[in-house]
């Protein structure tokens, strides 16, 4: 990783022109994921120092700022508290602790990567993220779109609901092979899985046609037609179409439970 | 090149830094070579150092993200690093040897951190302090007998 130019700004406004100027600058959340790129960047604008590292319970929701750690995420009373302790237990098996003390939420989000356990998580939380001018949107619409140059300040989840999230992975520290996150909210389920290997994505057929126990089969053969799943060096498709229905039943299980 | 200033083991360094430099070769090339270098992918921990308490794979950190933060390499807790080395040894976990620094400096991070100690917990907290040598068992054997005495 070449870096011509590292800034960081004191304010948001700073932070918004710099990356405007410049087109080819980079904004750096935690930077653990950019550095393992080969490539050369003329401006990296670091958002540290803005104030983006918080967690707070406002009028039902939690606001998680975009630069809080997946550490802070883990061990936050909030997020071990509410949403059945998914947001701490979707993080707590993520790399190791110590990365976990650098990476951020928003990173991980901005950064759309396909191995994510956390895009599913917040898919099926139905999040909200707002932007520095964008302001507020879906989850899903951000995935959908090619959002440039605008900064993530904070990604907003409804208190009101439960959650799980499964996945399969090899080794402690690996990216799953597969991971299934589940939620419901005023007896309407989302369903979304990522790592197929593709990026996490809702299911919205197999999501409506959930409601009881009795549609959890119909609603995972749905899931498995509904998405694209693929083969690569580590797992085969079957292989990942097959754990994927596995894991929703067991996070249904368990969360009706 | 930016001129920065680094607060390591209570002292400030001035430095000459480029953009993408990491923070492990930053203290490699100011002489902290006890902070290793190993797999430069933030994976296997030999590199850990502590910023501000928290325990942190220093070849995953810009360097310029360290300005402003208090840095610890294990050459500043040189007696407690003793004391940990020594429960080490007695285990029989002093073999290469490579690891060890970074072990150590989650060990104290841990210590701070946790204030109920299971075998769970601490397996959790040392998944990203990989050894090649011992099979961890005499470490884990070494970390409860530490943490018991602390």
């Amino acid at each position: 990783m070449k870096i011509k130019e590292y800034r960081q700004p004191d304010s948001l406004k700073e932070a918004y022109k710099l990356i405007n100027e410049n087109k080819k600058a980079m904004l750096v959340a935690g930077g653990a994921y950019l550095r393992l790129q080969k490539r050369e960047i003329p401006l990296a604008v670091d958002l540290s120092g803005l104030g983006l590292d918080y967690i707070i319970e406002e009028n039902g929701c939690l606001k998680i700022g975009a630069m809080t750690t997946l550490r802070s995420i883990e061990v936050d009373d909030y997020c071990i508290g509410e949403l059945n302790g998914v947001l701490s237990n979707m993080v707590r098996q993520i790399a190791s602790l110590q990365l976990r003390n650098i990476v951020t939420i928003g990173g991980s989000i901005c950064g759309k990567y396909s191995f994510s356990d956390m895009l599913p998580t917040l898919i099926v939380l139905d999040s909200t993220l707002r932007f520095y001018k964008a302001g507020e949107m879906s989850m899903d619409d951000y995935l959908e779109m090619d959002l440039k140059n605008d900064i993530l300040l904070e990604i907003i989840i409804d208190l009101k609901q439960v959650a799980n999230v499964k996945y399969l992975k090899k080794t402690y520290k690996e990216y799953s092979l597969i991971n299934v996150a589940l939620a419901k909210k005023d007896d309407r389920y989302r369903i979304a899985v990522g790592a197929r290997p593709g990026r996490g994505t809702y299911a919205k057929l197999a999501s409506k046609i959930l409601t009881t126990e009795k549609d959890i089969d119909k609603a995972c053969e749905i899931l498995i037609e509904e998405l694209s799943f693929n083969d690569d060096y580590r797992v085969s498709e079957d292989y990942r179409k097959s754990i994927t229905q596995t894991l929703l039943k067991e996070a249904y299980k368990e969360m009706v439970v | 090149m930016i001129a920065i200033t680094l607060n390591i083991n209570d002292r400030d360094y001035e430095v000459m830094v480029h953009g993408g430099e990491m923070l492990v070769d930053t203290l490699r090339g100011l002489g902290f070579t006890s902070v290793k270098k190993g797999c430069d992918t933030g994976s296997c921990g030999v590199c850990s150092i502590l910023m501000d308490g928290k325990v942190i794979p220093s070849c995953s950190l810009f360097t310029m993200k360290a300005q402003d933060h208090k840095i610890l390499t294990i050459d500043g807790i040189e007696e407690k690093a003793r004391e940990i080395g020594q429960f080490l040894l007695e285990e029989g976990v002093d073999q290469c040897g490579f690891c060890t620094p970074g072990l150590i400096m989650s060990i104290v991070a841990m210590a701070e951190d946790l204030d109920v100690y299971t075998e769970e917990s601490i397996k959790h907290y040392l998944v990203g302090n990989l050894c090649r040598c011992t099979g961890y068992e005499g470490q884990l054997r070494a970390i409860k007998r530490y943490l018991e005495v602390s």
